[in-house]
């Protein structure tokens, strides 16, 4: 039981990050009918963002754990959600009646350069970086089960910002204005919605998301690389396809669905470890065959 | 012509003859420069250069230089072919030396051979890459490979530690695997099968090991063998100790590293390390501390970390090769060849010659453990390599 409880945790941990990436592939896809594989690089991005800002911070002897934590989040968080909206005016805007096909392959570019250019510019980019987790020591134990302070703050963290999201779609203006984008761009453009800016902010929360994610796998494994954003970005869009590309709530419950699954391959599998990828893509085609919305079969182009 | 001019033209000729006779040859490097395990790449390239460096500097190769040729594999089994092609086909280069990862070895050796480059293994553990598993005369190595080196680590593991519930678990690489499998054979055959009570592989480039880790903590190893490099074994110790996993994880070369101590930070503390090298304070006769105090002299901007002293000696190696072969039937490949196949090199890992397959005569082989944050000798091969003795 203990064993079992344990697992829970760490697939809760792990669940909440695939779920935040998850939200901002369902954020895109839903505004813009877009696969954007670049959010993989966006959440990359805030690790590095944030290890550069810790750096910047210890330099001017500010070491305290919780500022620096708080600092990570922040501004990786607005970091990337400004990226997001530059990716989106400068990429995707200009070929956004184009076929799909163009969208997806230069969201594709936009994930190399964004790579290429950590890799190039970050100091030693090429090589694992060392990230800090101040708070990573400090363990609770509930019977057998072994949880660290920085688990409970990432599994709070993920649902803190998934209500949050659903306040915002549900009760604010914007949400309204996205979940209208989502259903009929057209019919939202005639009732007074300002399209653009619905898609532009969308990126900005989608990206803010995936950078926040970012933070917390940095956070957690204590070490980033600048290529792994590509294994995240399929894993995000992997959970936001099984809970339904379009739905955040579906998307949410993906994350962690996901996470479930890879955490009980590897529990119950032999050999689970190393072909648990196998199980999970196996497992979302089966899913896929039968219900092919996604867990929550809402119609595709729904944000929420 | 008149007198006069015959003595120009004399004089003339003699100041260009020995710029004439002096020639560049070129050592070519395939290494991970950059990328997952570039701290060992890096550290290979800077001691390999250095013996390059104090060979030039030291007159016995007269007016011949020899110039590195740095090749960046980036960590890639593609980019090391490329490097090796490359390598191969440039006949200013008459030695390499590769690779650091065993798959780069196994997938360059044919290569080399196809160009009759002579190469010097360092690292590149698998037994696969090395003669005799395959016939390829280019190929030579300073230190033993995975067949020996396991042989040991079970020896330890088995009748000096005395584990007796070791669970095994490798990153699915050539590497790994074989490590593991030798590993595994030598302990079964030392202290019963019953002593492994469990394998797992685990997908390189993974960084969650918690759900495995939650699994086989209730079977209460004593020992967590993983055959693997330096990036998960670092994550797997990580979370080890985050899960009050207390055995400690016993690994090799691929992680025998002053870069896991520092990315791995506390959890650190209690892991067992089978290497191919002794602290430097133990070679002979100073060798290893004149090393360390030259490659510190030399300003480099990273340490030479674990396999610095092999790819030195190596450097050496080709330097002596090159020397000897200058003096007599010129430098060319074959000669070089031929000199690695008979001299007897005087290098910092000891005098040694290579064997009709390549081996080293002498080989080095000790226990480590980290405590109190650094790798501490515990066991060493004897003289003869046949048995391990404590470090006192």
């Amino acid at each position: 039981m203990e064993g079992w409880a344990q697992q829970l945790i760490n697939a809760a941990t792990i669940g909440g990050m695939y779920t935040l990436v998850a939200i901002g592939f369902t954020l895109f896809f839903g505004v813009l009918g877009l696969i954007n594989f670049a959010h993989g690089e966006v959440f990359m991005l805030g690790a590095f963002i944030a290890l550069f800002a810790t750096r910047a911070l210890q330099g001017f002897g500010l070491t305290a754990g919780w500022l620096l934590v708080i600092a990570m989040f922040v501004i990786a968080s607005v970091c990337c959600g400004v990226i997001g909206m530059l990716t989106e005016r400068l990429a995707f805007k200009p070929v956004r009646n184009s076929p799909m096909l163009i969208m997806l392959i230069t969201s594709l570019g936009v994930s190399f350069l964004l790579r290429e250019s950590v890799k190039e510019f970050f100091p030693e980019g090429a090589n694992p970086q060392a990230f800090p987790s101040p708070y990573m020591a400090g363990v609770v134990h509930l019977g057998g089960v072994v949880i660290n302070y920085t688990q409970i703050a990432l599994i709070a963290i993920s649902i803190i910002l998934v209500a949050m999201l659903y306040l915002l779609v549900e009760r604010t203006w914007f949400g309204r204005s996205m979940r209208a984008t989502a259903e009929d761009r057209d019919a939202a453009r005639m009732m007074g919605v300002d399209i653009d800016r619905v898609i532009r902010n969308s990126f900005f929360v989608g990206s803010a998301l995936g950078g926040i994610a970012g933070v917390m796998n940095g956070l957690y494994y204590l070490s980033i690389r600048f290529d792994m954003g590509w294994v995240m970005a399929i894993k995000g869009f992997t959970a936001a396809v099984l809970g339904g590309l379009g739905n955040v709530y579906g998307a949410a419950v993906g994350g962690y669905v996901l996470a479930l699954l890879e955490v009980v391959i590897v529990a119950l599998v032999p050999q689970g470890s190393q072909y648990k990828d196998v199980f999970v893509f196996l497992i979302l085609i089966v899913v896929l065959v039968l219900r092919p919305s996604g867990i929550f079969a809402r119609s595709a182009r729904k944000a929420g | 012509m008149s007198i006069r001019s015959i003595w120009i033209a004399t004089t003339v000729a003699a100041l260009c003859m020995p710029k004439a006779l002096a020639a560049e040859y070129g050592l070519a490097t395939n290494l991970p420069l950059t990328g997952s395990w570039a701290n060992y790449g890096v550290g290979m390239q800077n001691s390999f250069q250095l013996a390059i460096n104090q060979a030039n500097a030291s007159g016995d190769l007269g007016a011949n230089k020899l110039r590195l040729i740095p090749g960046d594999n980036a960590g890639t089994a593609t980019q090391a072919v490329n490097l090796a092609t490359k390598a191969g086909a440039d006949p200013t280069v008459m030695g390499a030396f590769c690779c650091w990862a065993s798959e780069f070895g196994i997938a360059t050796h044919s290569i080399y051979q196809r160009y009759n480059l002579p190469v010097i293994l360092g690292g590149s553990n698998d037994h696969r890459s090395s003669r005799p598993f395959h016939s390829d005369a280019v190929v030579f190595r300073n230190s033993p490979y995975d067949l020996i080196n396991m042989k040991f680590a079970a020896i330890y593991a088995a009748e000096v530690a005395k584990f007796n519930r070791i669970y095994l678990i490798d990153d699915g690489s050539a590497f790994g695997r074989t490590q593991v499998d030798e590993f595994a054979k030598v302990v079964e055959a030392k202290a019963g099968k019953d002593v492994l009570i469990g394998r797992e592989s685990i997908a390189q480039g993974e960084k969650d090991f918690t759900p495995l880790l939650t699994r086989i903590k209730p079977l209460n190893p004593d020992l967590i063998y993983f055959g693997g490099r330096i990036i998960e074994a670092s994550l797997m110790r990580q979370q080890m100790v985050r899960l009050g996993l207390t055995a400690p994880m016993m690994t090799s070369g691929g992680t025998f590293s002053e870069t896991y101590i520092k990315i791995t930070g506390d959890s650190a503390e209690g892991t067992l390390a089978s290497f191919w090298g002794l602290p430097m304070a133990s070679y002979p006769e100073g060798r290893g501390l004149a090393f360390e105090k030259a490659y510190k002299e030399a300003k480099f901007n990273d340490p030479y970390e674990a396999f610095g002293p092999m790819a030195y000696a190596a450097g050496e190696v080709f330097a002596q090769a090159i020397e000897a072969t200058a003096k007599s039937g010129g430098v060319t490949r074959e000669n070089i060849l031929k000199q690695l196949n008979t001299q007897e090199f005087n290098t910092l890992i000891g005098n040694f010659h290579f064997d009709k397959n390549g081996m080293p005569s002498v080989i080095h082989i000790a226990i480590y453990e980290i405590k109190g944050g650094r790798w501490k000798m515990l066991y060493q091969t004897d003289p003869s390599g046949t048995e391990l003795v404590k470090e006192d």
